[in-house]
C-alpha cells in the first residue's frame, strides 16, 4: 500500500518548525506531497488541492488541542483522516481520539514507517470517500438531468409500483407512463430495474414518495 | 458549692458528722444507764434505812419482855440516835421524816415513861409505827417498783412480809399475855387469836411463794445459797406457836386459856429467827443491789470503750482514706505533668493497688497508648501525604521536561529516518541528506538548550538562598521517607554529624536531591531477597570544609562503566521512571557549587556522595 503520486497531499499541523520541516522531508523522501501548517487557523484559511489527503496533527497547539480541532472539522463536514502525534500523551487522550475517528495516535518521537502505514491508510481511506462522493454528485447529475414528470415516475417506480398504478396516481394513460420510464432508465443509464432502485436509496428519493 | 470543697474538708464533714452522732448516742447512753444507776442506788439507800430499822425489832421486843436493856448490848438512846442519823442520810431520797418522829415519840414513851401503864398497847403501837416506816421506805425508794424479779420479790420479804409476821407474832403474844394474866378471853379477843393465826400462816406461805420467785429471777444460784437455810429456819421457827393457837382452837370457842399455851421462850426464839433470816435476807438484797449497780458501770464503761474504740478507727479510717486519695492524686497529678513537659505519650503509670484510682491509671495509661497510636498514625499519614505530593510534583515536572524534549528528539529522528531513505533511492539525493543532517545538529542544540534551560531554571532560585542545615535536612526526609522505608522493609543506618552543618541553598531543591537519592536507593533495594536491604546516611565534613552527605544501598549495584551515564537526562536503569531524577539532582548539586557522584558498593550496591561546600555562620 505504498504512497501513490501526486494524486495525494499530506497536510501536517504542528507548532514546532523542525519537526514540520523534518516531517515534510520525511514524506518527500518515500515521494509523498506535504503542505505544512504552524496553527489550525493557517490551515483553515488556506486553498486546499481537492485530492485524496490527510491530516498529521499534533496534540498540543497554540491556542487549541488537536483534539478539539478534530470535533471542529468534523462539525464543519471537512471529512479529513486524522493521525494524531504528541509529545506525551496518555492512554485517555489516545481513547478518546480514536473514538471520535482517528486513524493513528502517534507518541514522539514516532517510528517512521509507523507514520508512513498511517499515511498510507488514511490516504486510502480518502480516497475511497472520495470516489463514492464521486459516484454520487455523477448520479445526481443524472438525476438532474431528468423532467419533472419523469423524477416523479421514477421515484413511484423505485417505491414498487406497477405501471397501471402510477397511470392512475399521475392521472396519464399506461402507454405515457411506459414512455417516461424508458426516457428515466436511458438518461440514469440504468440497466435494471434493480440497478435504478439502487440509484434512488444513494440520491435519496425513494424514500421521500414511498 | 459541696462540689467546689477540697477533698479533704469533705472527708473531715464526713468524720465530723460521725463524731457527733458517736457523742450524741454516747450521752444518750450514759443518760439512760445513769438513771439506772440512780434508781438502784437509791434502793441501796432504802435498804441500808431498812437495815436499821430492822434492829428495833429486838430491842421492841426486849422492851416489851421486861428484860434488861443493857443485856441487849445497845442502849435505847444508841438505837434512837442511829435511827434519826440514817433517816437524814437518807432525807434527799425518801420523804419518812414525820414517821420517824412519830416513831421516836413512841418508842421513848415506852422506855423511858414510867408513869404508862399499858405498856403492850404501846408496843404494838410501836411495832405498827415501824411496819408504817417500812412500807414508806420501800415505797420511797423504789423498792417495790424494781422491775428485777429476784430484788423485786426479796425486798418484797424485806418490807412486807417479814415486819408484817413481827407485828403479827406481837400482837398475838399480847393477846395471850392478856389472857393469860386475866384468864379468860373475850369472843372478840378469841376470834382475833383465830385471824392472827392464819395471818401467820399466810404470811409464812406469801414468803415461801415470793422466795420461790426470788429464786426463779436469780440466775446465779448464789441467793438460795445464801438466805435459804436462814428463812426455812425462820419458817420452822413458827411452828410451835402456830400448833399452841391450833391446840386451842380445836377445843371449840377459844375463851380460855391455860397458862401453858403462852411460850414466852418460843415466841422471843421466833422473832429472834425472823430477825436473823431478815438480817441475812437484807445482806443479800445489798448484794444484789450492789452487783446490779456494777454490773450497768461495768456495761456501761464497756459500751464506752467500745464507742471510743470505733471512734478512733474511724478517725484512722479517715486520716488513711484522706492520705490514700491525697496521694493517688498527686502521683496522677505527676504523671499528668510528665506527659506535658515531655510532650511524649510514653509516660506510663505504675501503681499496683487493686481500687478506682487503679482503674483510672489503667483507662489513662490506656488513653496515653491510643494518643501515642493516633499521633503515630497521624505522623505516618502526614508522610506519605507530603511524599504523594512531592511524587506528582515530580511527576508533573518530569511529564512537562519530557514534551519539551520529545520535540527536537522527534524531529531528529524523523530527519534521521528521511537521510536514510533518501540515500536508499537508487540516485542517492544527498543535498537533501545533507538538509537533513544541517537539521539533526539543529535540533541537537536545540535539546542541549533545553536541558541548559531547566538547569538555569533551578540557578533563578539561588537569588533565595539562605543557610541550611544539611543535617536536620537529611533527618526531615529521612522523616518523610519513613513509612516507605518500612514498608520495604529496609533498615536504616545514619551516622549524621551531630553539629549543625549550614550550606547555603534552596532547602526545597536540596531536599529534592536528598529524597531522590533515597528514593532511587529503595527502588534499587526492591529485588533485593538475598541478602538484607540496608540504607546507609553518613553526613561528615571534610578537610575542606565541604560537607559529604553519602547515601549508600545494598541494591541490585551500578555498572561501573556507566557511573557517570546515570546522571545524564533520560538514562534510566529501572522499569519504570524517566530517567531524570539524577539529571535533576546533579542540575541542582552543580547549581550549588558542589558536585556529585557515583561508584559501586561493596559488595553490592551503590554510594551515591554529594559534596557541598559549607558557609560559616553569619557569611550569608
Amino acid at each position: 500500500m505504498g504512497p501513490t503520486g501526486a494524486e495525494s497531499i499530506v497536510f501536517v499541523v504542528d507548532d514546532d518548525a523542525p519537526v514540520r520541516e523534518a516531517l515534510q522531508r520525511l514524506l518527500r523522501s518515500v515521494g509523498l506531497q506535504a503542505q505544512t501548517f504552524g496553527t489550525t487557523a493557517e490551515f483553515l484559511n488556506a486553498k486546499l488541492p481537492d485530492v485524496a489527503s490527510c491530516l498529521v496533527l499534533d496534540v498540543r497547539l497554540p491556542g487549541i488541542s488537536g483534539l478539539d480541532f478534530q470535533s471542529e472539522l468534523a462539525k464543519a463536514k471537512i471529512h479529513v483522516p486524522i493521525i494524531f502525534i504528541t509529545g506525551h500523551g496518555d492512554i485517555p487522550m489516545s481513547v478518546k481520539a480514536m473514538k471520535a475517528g482517528a486513524v493513528e495516535f502517534l507518541t514522539k518521537p514516532f517510528r517512521d514507517q509507523e507514520l508512513l502505514d498511517a499515511i498510507g491508510i488514511a490516504l486510502n481511506l480518502d480516497r475511497a470517500r472520495r470516489e463514492n462522493e464521486k459516484a454520487v454528485s455523477n448520479l445526481r447529475a443524472l438525476f438532474d438531468s431528468l423532467t419533472p414528470r419523469e423524477r416523479e415516475v421514477m421515484a413511484l417506480v423505485t417505491a414498487g409500483l406497477m405501471n397501471k398504478q402510477i397511470a392512475a396516481q399521475l392521472d396519464v394513460s399506461e402507454v405515457t407512463v411506459k414512455v417516461h420510464r424508458g426516457n428515466a432508465m436511458g438518461k440514469m443509464r440504468a440497466r435494471s430495474l434493480a440497478e435504478l432502485v439502487r440509484m434512488a436509496d444513494i440520491l435519496g428519493i425513494r424514500r421521500a414518495n414511498a | 458549692m459541696f462540689k467546689n470543697l477540697r477533698t479533704s474538708t469533705k472527708l473531715l464533714l464526713l468524720c465530723g458528722t460521725f463524731v457527733i452522732s458517736i457523742a450524741v448516742t454516747t450521752a444518750a447512753l450514759v443518760a439512760e444507764k445513769q438513771i439506772a444507776i440512780a434508781f438502784a442506788q437509791k434502793e441501796l439507800v432504802g435498804s441500808r434505812y431498812l437495815a436499821t430499822v430492822r434492829d428495833l425489832y429486838p430491842a421492841i421486843s426486849i422492851q416489851r419482855d421486861d428484860l434488861s436493856l443493857a443485856a441487849s448490848g445497845r442502849a435505847p438512846d444508841e438505837i434512837l440516835k442511829r435511827l434519826a442519823a440514817a433517816e437524814a442520810d437518807a432525807a434527799s431520797h425518801l420523804q419518812t421524816a414525820e414517821l420517824e418522829r412519830a416513831l421516836a415519840q413512841t418508842l421513848r414513851k415506852l422506855w423511858f415513861d414510867k408513869t404508862v401503864q399499858n405498856t403492850d398497847q404501846l408496843g404494838l403501837d410501836a411495832l405498827s409505827s415501824v411496819q408504817k416506816l417500812a412500807s414508806r421506805i420501800g415505797d420511797d425508794s423504789n423498792l417495790t417498783l424494781d422491775p428485777d424479779l429476784d430484788t423485786y420479790y426479796l425486798q418484797n420479804i424485806v418490807i412486807g412480809r417479814l415486819p408484817g409476821l413481827v407485828s403479827q407474832l406481837g400482837e398475838m403474844q399480847t393477846l395471850l399475855r392478856a389472857a393469860n394474866t386475866s384468864g379468860s378471853l373475850s369472843s372478840e379477843q378469841g376470834a382475833r387469836l383465830v385471824f392472827l393465826d392464819s395471818l401467820l400462816r399466810s404470811t409464812a406461805d406469801g414468803v415461801k411463794s415470793d422466795l420461790a420467785a426470788a429464786y426463779r429471777g436469780n440466775a446465779d444460784g448464789n441467793l438460795r445459797r445464801n438466805v435459804d437455810a436462814a428463812l426455812a429456819a425462820t419458817i420452822a421457827s413458827l411452828e410451835p406457836i402456830l400448833g399452841t393457837v391450833k391446840a386451842a382452837h380445836l377445843g371449840g370457842e377459844i375463851t380460855r386459856l391455860d397458862s401453858a399455851s403462852l411460850d414466852e421462850r418460843a415466841f422471843s426464839s421466833a422473832v429472834g429467827s425472823i430477825i436473823r433470816g431478815w438480817g441475812i435476807a437484807q445482806t443479800d438484797l445489798n448484794r444484789l443491789l450492789q452487783q446490779r449497780i456494777s454490773d450497768l458501770v461495768g456495761k456501761l464503761r464497756l459500751s464506752l470503750a467500745l464507742l471510743g474504740g470505733f471512734l478512733g478507727l474511724s478517725i484512722l479510717l479517715a486520716i488513711m482514706t484522706h492520705r490514700h486519695i491525697v496521694t493517688s492524686l498527686q502521683h496522677l497529678e505527676g504523671v499528668v505533668a510528665k506527659v506535658r513537659e515531655s510532650k511524649t505519650s510514653n509516660v506510663a503509670s505504675d501503681r499496683d493497688t487493686k481500687d478506682e484510682f487503679s482503674s483510672l491509671t489503667v483507662a489513662f495509661n490506656d488513653m496515653l497508648a491510643e494518643l501515642a497510636a493516633a499521633r503515630e498514625r497521624e505522623i505516618a499519614d502526614q508522610a506519605r501525604t507530603a511524599q504523594q505530593t512531592l511524587l506528582t510534583t515530580m511527576g508533573q515536572m518530569a511529564a512537562s521536561i519530557a514534551h519539551e524534549l520529545n520535540q527536537p528528539l522527534a524531529a531528529i529522528a524523523t530527519n534521521g529516518n528521511a537521510s536514510l531513505r533518501f540515500l536508499a533511492h537508487t540516485t542517492p539525493d544527498l543535498d537533501e541528506v545533507r538538509e537533513a543532517l544541517k537539521c539533526i545538529v539543529s535540533d541537537g542544540h536545540r535539546a542541549s538548550q533545553l536541558i541548559g534551560t531547566i538547569r538555569s531554571m533551578f540557578k533563578k532560585d539561588g537569588q533565595k538562598r539562605a543557610p541550611v542545615d544539611i543535617t536536620q535536612l537529611i533527618q526531615e526526609a529521612l522523616g518523610l521517607m519513613q513509612v516507605e522505608l518500612q514498608n520495604q522493609r529496609v533498615s536504616l543506618q545514619s551516622e549524621l554529624e551531630p553539629q549543625p552543618i549550614q550550606v547555603l541553598g534552596d532547602r526545597v531543591q536540596l531536599q529534592q536531591v536528598v529524597i531522590n537519592l533515597i528514593t532511587n536507593a529503595i527502588d534499587a533495594m526492591r529485588s533485593v531477597t538475598e541478602h538484607a536491604r540496608v540504607l546507609r546516611v553518613r553526613s561528615e565534613t571534610n578537610e575542606s570544609d565541604a560537607v559529604v552527605v553519602t547515601v549508600e544501598d545494598s541494591g541490585a549495584g551500578i555498572d561501573p562503566k556507566s557511573t557517570d551515564r546515570i546522571f545524564d537526562t533520560f538514562y534510566t536503569t529501572k522499569s519504570h521512571g524517566m530517567g531524570i531524577g539524577l539529571a535533576i539532582s546533579r542540575s541542582i548539586v552543580e547549581a550549588h557549587g558542589g558536585r556529585i557522584s557515583a561508584s559501586p558498593g561493596d559488595p553490592h550496591g551503590a554510594v551515591f556522595q554529594v559534596v557541598l561546600p559549607t558557609c560559616k555562620l553569619g557569611e550569608s
